[in-house]
């Protein structure tokens, strides 16, 4: 196989490209740049930063996190390879929300928020079945979100919160917000 | 089957050719709901979104305790379009406002083929899909993250 079919076997790992056909992932391969992350605790992006894209994590770990003080943080998911974080700004290039830190070297592809723009604005297709796709993920997390808020929250207080190097866990088989949370990104 | 100068009042129609309207009036359908009748109820399974071309809709969120009146739908406005997307379960009730309400009703499975055939229309419904959706997802993010740092302990 070349590389590109290579890296369009790679990129059919993603949800975010459900549906498209190989010549539609050869022009999503033209969006992407790749990234590394050398060493763990490095931070991907930071919540209130300005989105330059998507993340797709081909290897390594990455954990979303919610910063508590200098030098706490609540952990709230940890995603694998095939995921993809941080999608949400393609539909409105609005801030992160949550901080995205590496727990291991990582290899990633940053789909360029300003290119899949230029795709959006000359109504191609693929940009479109992209934003159906996110829109796909973000309605799965809204629904969760709906649910979790019109719960009683106080009865889920088992919560991390821990110095960056030990994040502890909650004990017990008590539902916690902490496992809510976790549900919002499918974090394993 | 709609007339199609029902649809071209909609404000997402106005940078549609005719034609173009004609053919999604040929798609959708026109459903009146009497005062207080219900178009669908919390916890059903969604099947299509809805214009109001005339009159006015009212949102319930139910629980047990009760319901709580989410706000009403106006003349032009669009409701249920999460069901475009994925076809779960409505998260509120929907029902007809006082004076009752004319909708336009479109179907997910009608939706799905003008999106196939890339109609300006699809596009269109998508980005405004896509604004409200991520508008609200933020929204519930921001209250849960502030929720759930309000729930901690304070550290040791």
């Amino acid at each position: 196989m070349t590389e590109l079919e290579n890296e369009i076997v790679a990129l059919r790992r993603f949800a975010l490209f459900r549906g498209l056909s190989d010549p539609d992932l050869g022009v999503v391969k033209s969006l992407l740049t790749p990234f590394t992350i050398d060493s763990a605790g490095g931070i991907l992006f930071d919540r209130g930063a300005e989105s330059d894209g998507a993340w797709l994590l081909r290897q390594g770990l990455l954990r979303v996190e919610v910063p508590r003080g200098e030098e706490q943080v609540l952990e709230v998911a940890r995603l694998g390879p095939g995921t993809v974080v941080g999608e949400a700004c393609l539909l409105d290039g609005g801030p992160r929300g949550l901080r995205v830190r590496a727990l291991e070297p990582s290899r990633l592809w940053r789909l360029d928020l300003q290119k899949f723009r230029e795709l959006k604005r000359v109504k191609n297709p693929i940009a479109y079945k992209i934003i159906r796709n996110v829109a796909l993920t973000i309605c799965d997390r809204l629904r969760y979100n709906t649910t979790l808020l019109g719960s009683d929250l106080g009865e889920g207080r088992a919560v991390v919160i821990a110095p960056l190097a030990e994040v502890v866990r909650p004990q017990g088989d008590r539902p916690s917000l902490f496992s809510a949370l976790r549900g919002l990104f499918g974090g394993g | 089957m709609l007339q199609a100068k029902s649809l071209s009042d909609l404000r997402i129609m106005a940078t549609l050719s005719p034609s173009e309207v004609k053919i999604l009036a040929n798609v959708m359908r026109e459903v009146n709901v009497a005062p207080g009748a219900a178009l669908y109820r919390q916890g059903t399974r969604a099947s299509a979104c809805h214009f109001v071309l005339e009159g006015e809709l009212q949102v319930y969120l139910e629980d047990p305790a009760g319901r709580r009146a989410l706000g009403p739908v106006a003349k032009g406005e669009l409701v249920g379009e999460i069901a475009l997307l994925d076809g779960g379960l409505r998260s509120a009730t929907c029902e007809g406002g006082s004076e009752g309400a004319r909708l336009a009703e479109l179907s997910k499975a009608d939706f799905d083929q003008v999106f196939a055939a890339q109609s300006p229309f699809a596009f269109k419904l998508m980005d405004l899909i896509a604004d409200r959706l991520v508008r609200r997802f933020r929204g519930s993010m921001d209250m849960l993250v502030e929720r759930a740092l309000e729930d901690q302990e304070p550290s040791a």
